[in-house]
């Protein structure tokens, strides 16, 4: 679905790019994709028919399929661009990264929101500590629902890797690994009973006594303004979580003003898709041009941070009539 | 062991039964859902869920297949609800379902339902086309079923309070967004159940009770009124939000009848046929984009002046249509405080045992447990939540 939504477009979209090939199991789905963008690709069911005809692939399949189908790529050299996350578990996410060095071929990870503008500043400003230093952080994101793919895989714990920390989660998750590393310490709570979870909260802190710490809540039962708030020795940073929201601060002393912050003549930057940017920049590393943005060995930081998280899991409270007595 | 069904268990009743049913551990639960997307709730049991479209009805019997008893939840739009609910019933009897207990609606008795309606004999009125007169001809579907030997009853809740009850969450956005008005200082009764109550009714029903698929009113015994559940919710207003204003009953009905739409007129019917809006989806044909052109032209070869009077005529509103769209109040949730009768669930209680185990008090405590868990309100970050509570 996602190949649908984003990644079609923005290969038509992106001169760098030419779309040969459509890999799907079930073939009406890509002949039907095919007529909807006005394609004349090739059409096969497996990756493997695929191998030798193509440069360059994205893989924006279940998650535990990421693996299997990036073998068989980078076997037949192959660059590959994988929808987050690199794969379903660590070892999978591994072993991916180690084909790609042993063979010598890209595997670049699609976190798109890497690609947004706002964020790139954000990131920017909080290393030149522009904002003052960094005390604490919320983030959050929350639908009542969500996507609901062909497959159904959303909800197959085996097939996902995980619930909402690994759907919905995971850019934050890379978000944090990429602004500020991995934690020094982590909590977590989630309401899975067996299945894979509905909403989660994880903790984290960052350095010792002069650190700072944060809290991050998902949900897929409750609707949650997605936005990421940073309180600094200064003020506070609000960012929603949307490709062109404007960064925005209010100083302690603010007497009731924000500030929204941009760069100058980012407004021309904005106007781009993040996956136009995000495949740009892998046709970019494909030809050796520039390095991709987002490395393999973060997005494998970023599953070793999932996989902590799941391990010292502690039940979400739900008792909501014994929370009431 | 018997097999329960639940079908529409990815909504906030089937979700609650699923759970109840599952924690209980005296069924065998099957949650049946329409899409993957919304299921997320039943999902994190470990359960296998079944994805069924009730308007196929082979994978409606092969849902049902097996099952000793069925509960329906769904909702849907009214091809779902009448030929699905038609489907499923015929699934229900061929596989010789031990039992169907069907959720119903006191809407059926229509808004606002008349004062016989605090039982269940009270004459059903709903609008034709409203969501009332859907669930009334389901109900009715459910009575022949009965008739033709389908074990069955209809529970039939107002609204629906609890942890993840969408009333309350419109009720507080209502709120939030200044857009609450309380009629006549909100002494009305609002007529609720607590979600957790309504799930016990079903596992009740289950086992128990009438088998002639007629409504049974499965409220909370204790009455409260509009004005208590505002006091009840009040915790979770952000601050800053203006007070509730108070409307009166009278304001409101005039309100109401403005916002109805003004009876069928040939004169209107052709204003909205040649409305800019309808001739610019007409003019996607070819052809009729040629004939608008062409009529444009006749009408501009009378004169600027004419023309500018054709097209007040045809595209200013009406000022019926302008006074209600002024209000910024939340007509719906206002429309609900013109209802003046408590339904009853004395037949419950005497059929099915029902005790309703949660009262008004602690449901709404539950509530907002839920919500401030959810919204991060508890949390030692709960200040930084609250900065983006108040940009929403």
């Amino acid at each position: 679905m996602i190949a649908e939504s984003a990644h079609l477009p923005a290969a038509l979209e992106c001169p760098a790019v030419e779309v040969v090939a459509l890999v799907d199991p079930v073939r009406e789905r890509i002949a039907r994709l095919a007529r909807r963008f006005g394609l004349a690709p090739l059409l096969a069911q497996d990756v493997s028919e695929v191998v030798g005809r193509i440069d360059a692939a994205v893989v924006a399949t279940p998650n535990d399929t990421h693996m299997p189908i990036a073998l068989k790529c980078i076997a037949g050299g192959v660059s590959v661009l994988i929808e987050k996350p690199l794969a379903a578990c660590l070892d999978d996410g591994r072993a991916i990264a180690d084909a790609g060095a042993a063979h010598g071929v890209l595997v670049a990870p699609g976190y798109v929101t890497r690609f947004r503008p706002n964020l790139r500043l954000l990131k920017a400003l909080l290393d030149r500590n522009y904002f003052g230093r960094v005390r604490r952080f919320v983030h959050q994101f929350g639908t009542v629902g969500g996507w609901a793919p062909l497959s159904a895989y959303n909800l197959t714990r085996s097939a996902t890797g995980g619930g909402v920390l690994m759907v919905t989660a995971t850019h934050f998750v890379d978000r944090l690994i990429w602004f500020w590393g991995a934690p020094s310490e982590v909590s977590y709570w989630d309401d899975s009973r067996g299945g894979p979870e509905a909403n989660c909260v994880a903790r984290f802190r960052y350095g010792g006594d002069d650190g700072f710490e944060g809290e991050a809540r998902y949900s897929k039962t409750f609707s949650l303004a997605g936005s990421f708030v940073i309180e600094t020795d200064r003020g506070t940073v609000l960012l929603a979580d949307t490709d062109d929201a404007e960064i925005l601060f209010r100083p302690h002393d603010s007497h009731g003003v924000v500030h929204a912050v941009r760069a100058v003549g980012d407004h021309q930057d904005g106007a781009r898709s993040p996956f136009v940017s995000q495949l740009q920049a892998f046709a970019d590393a494909c030809r050796k041009t520039s390095a991709f943005p987002v490395s393999v060995e973060e997005s494998l930081r970023s599953l070793e941070l999932v996989e902590r998280l799941y391990s010292c899991r502690q039940p979400l409270p739900d008792d909501w009539y014994g929370a009431a007595s | 062991m018997s097999r329960v069904a639940v079908f529409g268990a990815s909504g906030f009743v089937g979700a609650t039964v699923v759970e109840r049913l599952y924690a209980a551990g005296r069924h065998d639960v099957v949650p049946v859902v329409h899409s993957s997307g919304n299921a997320w709730r039943v999902a994190r049991l470990p359960l296998s869920l079944k994805t069924v479209n009730l308007m196929d009805a082979a994978s409606v019997r092969d849902a049902v297949d097996g099952c000793t008893h069925v509960v329906n939840c769904t909702r849907g739009g009214d091809d779902v609800m009448l030929k699905g609910f038609r489907t499923l019933l015929q699934a229900c009897m061929a596989n010789r379902v031990q039992r169907l207990i069907h959720l119903s609606s006191v809407a059926v008795y229509g808004d606002p339902p008349g004062p016989d309606s605090q039982d269940e004999a009270g004459r059903t009125n709903p609008a034709r086309g409203s969501y009332g007169w859907i669930k009334l001809q389901q109900d009715n579907m459910l009575e022949r079923a009965a008739r033709s030997g389908l074990s069955c009853v209809a529970l039939c809740p107002p609204n629906i309070g609890g942890p993840y009850s969408y009333f309350l969450l419109a009720l507080l956005a209502a709120l939030n967004g200044g857009r609450f008005a309380l009629v006549d200082g909100g002494h009305t009764p609002c007529n609720l159940v607590d979600v957790a109550n309504l799930a016990l009714a079903i596992e009740l029903a289950l086992e128990r009770g009438p088998e002639d698929g007629r409504r049974l009113f499965i409220t909370d015994d204790d009455a409260a009124t509009w004005a208590s559940v505002l006091a009840e919710l009040r915790p979770l207003v952000r601050d800053g939000t203006p007070p509730v204003p108070s409307i009166q009953a009278g304001v409101l009905r005039a309100l109401l009848a403005a916002q109805r739409p003004a009876p069928a007129s040939p004169w209107r019917s052709l204003k909205h046929l040649v409305s800019s809006d309808v001739r610019e989806v007409l003019r996607r044909d070819p052809l009729l984009a040629r004939i608008d052109a062409s009529l444009r032209r006749s009408v501009a070869l009378l004169g600027s002046a004419v023309e500018e009077r054709l097209r007040l005529a045809i595209e200013a509103p009406s000022g019926r249509r302008s006074a209600a769209q002024r209000s910024d109040i939340d007509l719906r949730l206002a429309a609900q405080q013109l209802r003046t009768v408590v339904h009853s669930p004395r037949r419950a209680r005497e059929t099915l045992g029902y005790q309703p185990r949660h009262k008004f008090a602690a449901s709404m405590h539950a509530f907002r447990a839920w919500y401030q868990s959810m919204s991060g309100a508890g949390s030692p970050f709960g200040d930084l939540y609250a900065r983006i509570a108040a940009r929403a």
